[in-house]
């Protein structure tokens, strides 16, 4: 409940600070009953950037966060409440049954985000390094993991939610990301492709089993949808009104999209594109036609840029470790590069055996469309309805043909989300949570011509039908682990037994953590590390995911004994299994190597199902230079 | 010598004219229907795993 009432404080501030950002830039909506969910999106982008630069002066801290808090809800306090009184009710009509439903599925979702994290990239790095820098009350160098740089604009909203409490405020942050972007994408479709579509493409969309997942699974994926079409929606905006102010929040709204993820940069580029575009079709006057592309322009750039700029100064490659050939980057390596291109090529082509396919190449990619709906599974190591979109999209898109009315609109929204989906599955990975965006743009798109080719009745018992599809695969989730997420949020299971039932490496680490003093550090072997979980000082040691230990030019176990005492580790946790993989020859190296290492440098002190933790031999005190290196 | 005015050949070329886009449009909707009910059926068949849809 502590956590909940953050929430409304978070969120209040969050909002009354968007909304001081929009007015600042001239870029509030022209409707007061749109402020709200525009403003509490755009105040999340204002949030994580304070976030970002609480981290960088070590101010990362409940009271200096407090403190801009309540600056930002005194200056934003009448904003937020003319926003809060345009809100009414009425305008739901028809809509309520559909507003229940959502209602009960973000309920169970609330329920199921009150345990701790378990599976997912959110161990891995989404929610790991955020808690880091929330521990350390600042930004940790952490150079032994290209993971520590793939934090962006929601990570540092996350930092911020774990700096006021370790419970379930980060990942209610998360969650909330999932209910903006399905308001977001209503108000689109009502707004531009037509009046009674909004309610249905928010629930077609919120009920998604991939929606629930990527909710109560904190990630990335969600803040570019939601920015996504908060920036179309501004740009159509614009069409209509001729107002600068709609053309600015597009630019906004795109940029904090570039800031969430680096596909995300996709979304900016898109919907510059569109209005350099639309522009030319209306032949503005040259300097009227300039200044827009410029408010556009300054305003994507300024909202865009902060994550990047840190990684810059960190490492030299701001989208660091991607883009090696141009512009380089410390602890990283060409041939870093390559071993990582070669292990996701792997990891694509053993899930797409599901499919009995391979990973698409040049015009296989015409056939995503159809995997992506009848195989999900089939792009990581997922259940199919862990990743489902539902058959909607797939069914209606032919039938945007026969839209007639707002055709321009319903084909710019299909267009771009088209356009969004085809170049990210070229470009760079097919893949179910990567072209979201794209595919909730097209499913907002197909609810008015599903409409059209089956009538208004029809097409409802259809949006029906499908909803109700929706929520019985998301019901697979609630046989699994939710019944122990909710006795966990009634209290009656405790986390840690919790996560003792579903997380291995908590088993492991649980004892791990009280077996290494609190002045040691580990060294963490295994391929992909998971570190949620570590209270001691630690330092990753993967051989993918490498950074400072760079096992190209680890020839023994003594270097590798020297290079941890040179980092000051005290004890070293191994993935026992890594030492069979053999997967290629630099893994099996690899393995050789670690298995040599424990043997001859290390001292056994307990096992826990794979894993197995060591104290380093002759450990030294932790060198000064390296006292910030870890968490 | 006056001309009597035709009705019937334009009208009948009008009515050509109107007739196909109908049945064009009726066909298309046919067409478009028959693809949404297909990629239903599959898509929840493949479910209850009694079609392979590989």
């Amino acid at each position: 409940m502590i956590d909940l009432g953050l929430l409304v404080l978070v969120l209040s501030a969050a909002t009354a600070g968007g909304l001081v950002c929009l007015r600042v830039l001239g870029a509030l909506p022209a409707d007061e009953a749109d402020w709200l969910v525009e403003g509490v999106a755009t105040g999340f982008g204002v949030v994580a950037t304070a976030g970002l630069g609480l981290a960088a002066v070590d101010a990362l801290r409940p009271v200096p966060i407090a403190c801009l808090g309540v600056v930002v809800v005194v200056l934003g306090r009448r904003l937020l409440v003319r926003a809060l009184r345009a809100l009414d009710g009425r305008q739901l009509g028809a809509a309520w049954p559909l507003l229940l439903v959502c209602a009960a599925v973000l309920v169970a979702e609330t329920l199921a985000m009150v345990a701790p994290p378990v599976g997912g990239d959110q161990t891995k790095y989404q929610l790991a390094y955020p808690r880091l820098y929330a521990a350390a009350g600042g930004l940790v160098a952490t150079p032994w993991s290209f993971w520590g740089h793939m934090q962006f604009l929601q990570n540092f909203l996350f930092a911020i939610g774990f700096a006021l409490s370790d419970g379930a405020l980060a990942r209610y942050l998360n969650g909330a990301f999932g209910v903006l972007t399905a308001l977001a994408l209503g108000a689109l479709t009502r707004r531009h492709l037509g009046e009674q579509s909004g309610p249905a493409a928010a629930a077609l969309f919120f009920t998604l089993p991939i929606t629930w997942s990527m909710m109560t699974h904190a990630g990335s994926d969600m803040p570019v949808v939601l920015y996504g079409c908060l920036a179309l929606g501004a740009l159509l905006d614009w069409t209509e009104t001729g107002r600068p102010a709609d053309v600015r929040r597009a630019g906004l709204a795109a940029g904090l999209a570039g800031a969430s993820k680096v596909m995300g940069l996709l979304v900016p580029a898109l919907m510059g594109g569109a209005l350099v575009f639309l522009l030319l079709r209306r032949a503005l006057p040259l300097r009227r036609a300039a200044t827009l592309v410029a408010g556009f322009a300054i305003v994507a750039l300024l909202a865009t840029t902060p994550c990047y700029v840190r990684n810059a100064v960190d490492t030299g490659n701001p989208i660091y470790p991607f883009g090696f050939q141009v512009f380089g980057g410390r602890h990283w390596s060409a041939a870093a590069s390559e071993y990582l291109a070669d292990y996701y090529r792997q990891y694509q082509s053993t899930y797409a055996t599901r499919r009995d396919g391979e990973p698409y190449a040049g015009l296989a990619v015409a056939r995503f469309p159809w995997d992506l709906t009848m195989h999900p599974e089939s792009f990581e190591n997922a259940a199919r309805a862990t990743l489902d979109v539902s058959p909607f999209m797939l069914a209606f898109a032919p039938a945007l043909v026969l839209v007639r009315r707002r055709r321009a609109r319903v084909l710019a929204v299909a267009g771009l989300g088209f356009a969004y989906a085809a170049i990210i599955s070229t470009g760079a990975w097919a893949h179910p949570r990567y072209v979201l965006p794209g595919v909730a743009l097209l499913l907002a798109a197909t609810v008015p011509a599903a409409s059209l080719l089956l009538g208004r009745r029809l097409a409802a018992a259809v949006v029906v039908l499908t909803i109700a599809g929706n929520l019985m695969l998301i019901s697979r989730y609630l046989g699994t682990m939710w019944p122990d997420q909710v006795r966990v949020a009634v209290g009656r299971l405790a986390p840690g037994e919790f996560l003792r039932r579903y997380s291995p490496r908590y088993a492991f680490w649980e004892r791990a953590n009280v077996a290494v003093p609190p002045t040691g550090r580990v060294l963490v072997l295994e391929k992909i590390p998971h570190p949620y979980y570590i209270e001691r000082p630690f330092v990753l040691g993967s051989y993918l995911e490498q950074g400072l230990i760079d096992y190209r030019a680890i020839e023994s176990t003594a270097a590798l004994a020297e290079a941890a005492r040179d980092l000051g580790v005290s004890h070293v946790a191994v993935d026992l299994s890594s030492f069979s993989a053999a997967g290629d020859p630099f893994e099996a190296s690899v393995g050789r190597l670690w298995r040599g290492f424990i043997t001859a440098e290390c001292d056994p002190v307990l096992r826990e199902g794979e894993y197995g933790l060591y104290a380093l031999h002759a450990a030294r005190a932790a060198v000064p230079g390296a006292e910030r290196l870890d968490g | 010598m006056q001309l009597e005015p035709s009705v019937s050949f334009p009208s009948s070329i009008d009515e050509a004219r109107a007739a196909a886009p109908d049945s064009a449009r009726h066909a298309l909707r046919l067409i478009l229907g028959a693809w949404a009910a297909i990629v239903y059926l599959i898509y929840w068949l493949g479910y209850v795993g009694i079609l392979s849809t590989r």
